[in-house]
């Protein structure tokens, strides 16, 4: 029977072999990994680019929007408007303006009277009331 | 031959060596030298500096209504020079023409006419129009991004609102556009980044990023709907007196807010460029003028208060015409005696100078110092002026005669007004404004403004004695009947001063009329002047001026909900018989405007 006997030689200069290639597998790996990472940031970087795009022209929209209501709201406008369909408005009169104490809750609206019509006026700094 | 062949070898391997021998210095050079104009055609074309433009703030009434506001916009820019060579201005012209609704000719004139590289053909083109344009693929035509300032009012309130002039960025040039011009404008910013072969931006090469500040909106105490009355019915009733101008001011007595301001002449700020010059100006804060009898409400008002007269007090009015200190001074229509109280209620100059007397020089020119005659009010509007009262030590003999009844000394609208609301303002003299608040695009606010008191020229009972003496003027028998408003009482006083002529002397046919008042008497809310340059027919202050603050006065009552006897009526809702429950509002009415 031949016995073999490992050759001590070539076997310490085969030892950092696999060391080298997991090195340098994990260099592919993190190489391609970078590419990867730098590709799908750049597609980000394209991606807030073409937002930040389309955020300044819906900015521009809102404020022509903005302006196109503007306009049609003006006093001017309005009286065009109840002319064209031959309102007349006026303000109302002293007797029919009445300002309330105090907000009507939820739950008191059963309890609320019913009085012919109240015309509101709207407070000054406040909300109009509907 | 093979010497031959071999030094031509040598010569050609020599010759590929020094060209590869300079290949190579030059790419040493260009990539170890320093070659600093090089590196920065390099940078120039690798990176892009692109500015962030940001528009002006917005202009907003009491209500947050827009009276101003920027509108983003395209500047459409051609190559003329470069078309011309190209053959191809009419093709251009035509396109833009039709698609910018412009005159056809207009646009050949301008890119004819012109040799440079750059032409504006549209300042203010809408998106619209521009992808329009863009889908022609025009050559030499550009596109930079711009903006419009808009008026969704058009012409309201004009003198208030001002303008701005066309450069980029825009500048106020007028009211409060020029006033607040530091808060409305806003801060461009600026984005530095390369860019890759297709100029597209490199978001993860973003060198710099400034990021810019929108400009602040300015909210005025305007109220648009007042306004918009205010100068609806001033433009039905101003042609029927044939005046040259006019002007109204509308102000909140417990505050000094101004709610409407009215100039006519006006103009229209999208299109001021075509206006004349005698239009631009704000004759509200901008026009000095001899007040008249106006000009008696203070001047009787110190002398009550300095308890030199009183209501009952009466004076001789010399049958109409006195002589003092060899100069004649004459009444409207002629009097005997009269009490103080009648000599408002009549105005008559002999009874007013009389009681100035009583006062003394220093007495009277420190009263009306304190009513804020002879100084700017404050207000925060750009061309107030300073008005005109002389020092004592300038005034002559008849001064003290001629002061109260409003000449020798000259005042804007906006100081008659406000004299007269101190006076219904229990005496104290308030700051007029104009911009309540300051708001940046954040929401926060910037900068607010509050009531502030400049004086108290009067006392709380001195004050309250004088709105009762001046109530009369618009009841039967004063000279401002016609200035009533029906259902309220209104406490004011007529003024007709002759104007002034440019060589001296005062002008026979010429007048300056007007009526001041506050309503309603009992608790005044709200303080209206009326001013007239030279109305034709009827000329006096109650005749021309008075009919007209009725109308507007009374229309102005219901719009702000003010009660004729400022106690509005308030119930609780829950209480089952609304109007068992009605009751006085324990607040002060002024406040709720």
């Amino acid at each position: 029977m031949v016995i073999y006997r490992a050759n001590r030689k070539k076997r310490q200069g085969t030892r950092w072999a696999p060391l080298v290639a997991v090195l340098g597998v994990l260099a592919l790996a993190l190489a391609v990994l970078y590419v990867i990472l730098d590709g799908r940031c750049a597609a980000l970087g394209r991606q807030i680019v073409l937002l930040e795009k389309q955020r300044e022209s819906l900015n521009r929209q809102v404020r022509a929007a903005e302006s196109r209501w503007a306009a049609h709201k003006t006093l001017q406008q309005l009286q065009v408007a109840l002319d064209r369909f031959g309102i007349e408005m006026g303000w109302p009169d002293e007797r029919r303006i009445i300002h309330l104490a105090r907000a009507l809750d939820a739950h008191e609206l059963d309890a609320a009277p019913e009085p012919p019509q109240f015309v509101l006026q709207p407070v000054r700094g406040g909300n109009p009331v509907p | 031959m093979e010497r031959r062949q071999a030094i031509r070898h040598y010569f050609a391997v020599a010759v590929l060596l020094a060209a590869f021998g300079r290949l190579s210095a030059k790419l040493a050079a260009l990539h170890l030298g320093a070659n600093p104009w090089l590196r920065r055609h390099m940078e120039e074309t690798r990176v892009k500096t692109t500015p962030i433009r940001v528009g002006r703030g917005r202009i907003l009434d009491c209500n947050g209504r827009v009276l101003a506001m920027d509108v983003p916009r395209q500047q459409v820019i051609v190559n003329p020079s470069a078309i011309r060579k190209a053959g191809l201005e009419t093709q251009i012209a035509a396109e833009l023409a039709r698609l910018l609704q412009l005159e056809p000719a207009s646009v050949v004139g301008r890119l004819q006419g012109n040799t440079s590289q750059y032409a504006c053909i549209a300042p203010w083109a809408s998106d619209e129009a521009v992808n329009d344009i863009r889908r022609l693929k025009l050559k030499y035509v550009e596109f930079m991004p711009s903006f419009e300032r808009v008026y969704p009012a058009g012409r309201l309130a004009s003198h208030v609102i001002g303008f701005v002039n066309r450069e980029e960025p825009a500048r106020g040039m007028a009211g409060i556009e020029h006033r607040m011009n530091a808060w409305l404008s806003g801060q461009d910013g600026l984005r530095r980044s390369e860019v890759d072969g297709g100029r597209q931006e490199v978001y993860a090469r973003r060198l710099l990023e400034i990021a810019p500040r929108e400009g602040a909106d300015v909210e005025l105490t305007l109220d648009s709907r007042l306004q918009e009355l205010v100068e609806r019915r001033f433009d039905e009733m101003l042609p029927a007196t044939g005046a040259d101008a006019g002007w109204i001011i509308v102000q909140e007595v417990r505050t000094g807010r101004i709610l409407a301001m009215v100039s006519r002449p006006d103009f229209d700020p999208a299109a001021y460029s075509e206006a004349d010059d005698n239009r631009f100006m704000n004759r509200a804060i901008g026009h000095l003028f001899e007040p008249g009898s106006t000009f008696k409400v203070a001047v009787i008002a110190a002398a009550l208060d300095a308890g030199v007269v009183t209501p009952d007090r009466q004076f001789f009015c010399e049958n109409g015409m006195w002589l003092y200190r060899g100069k004649h001074l004459r009444d409207y229509h002629p009097y005997g005696w009269l009490t103080v109280a009648d000599i408002i209620k009549k105005s008559s100059n002999i009874g007013a100078a009389k009681i100035a007397l009583e006062l003394g020089e220093e007495q009277l020119e420190a009263a009306l110092r304190r009513f804020g005659f002879g100084r700017r009010t404050g207000l925060d509007l750009p061309g107030e002026q300073s008005g005109l009262l002389w020092p004592r030590s300038r005034w002559t003999s008849i001064s003290i005669t001629r002061i109260p009844m409003g000449h020798e000394v000259a005042v804007t609208a906006l100081q008659m007004l406000n004299a007269v609301c101190a006076i219904a303002n229990d005496g104290f003299l308030m700051r007029p404004y104009i911009v309540q608040r300051v708001v940046d695009a954040d929401g926060r606010v910037l900068q607010a403004t509050e009531p502030e008191v400049i004086s108290r020229p009067i006392s709380a009972a001195g004050a309250r004695l004088m709105c009762r003496l001046m109530e009369r003027v618009t009841e039967p028998g004063g000279t401002g009947t016609r200035a009533a408003v029906p259902g309220y009482r209104v406490a004011g006083k007529t003024g007709t001063a002759q104007k002034p002529l440019p060589g001296g002397g005062y002008s026979d046919t010429l007048n300056i009329s007007s009526f001041v008042g506050v309503l309603p008497a009992e608790k005044p809310a709200i303080g209206l002047i009326v001013v007239l340059d030279s109305p034709r027919g009827e000329r006096t202050g109650g005749a021309a001026a008075g009919p007209i603050f009725s109308a507007i006065a009374g229309e102005a009552v219901k719009c702000l909900g003010i009660p004729s006897d400022g106690r509005p009526r308030v119930i609780d809702p829950t209480i089952e018989n609304p109007a068992l429950s009605t009751q006085e509002d324990s607040r002060d009415p002024r406040t709720t405007l």
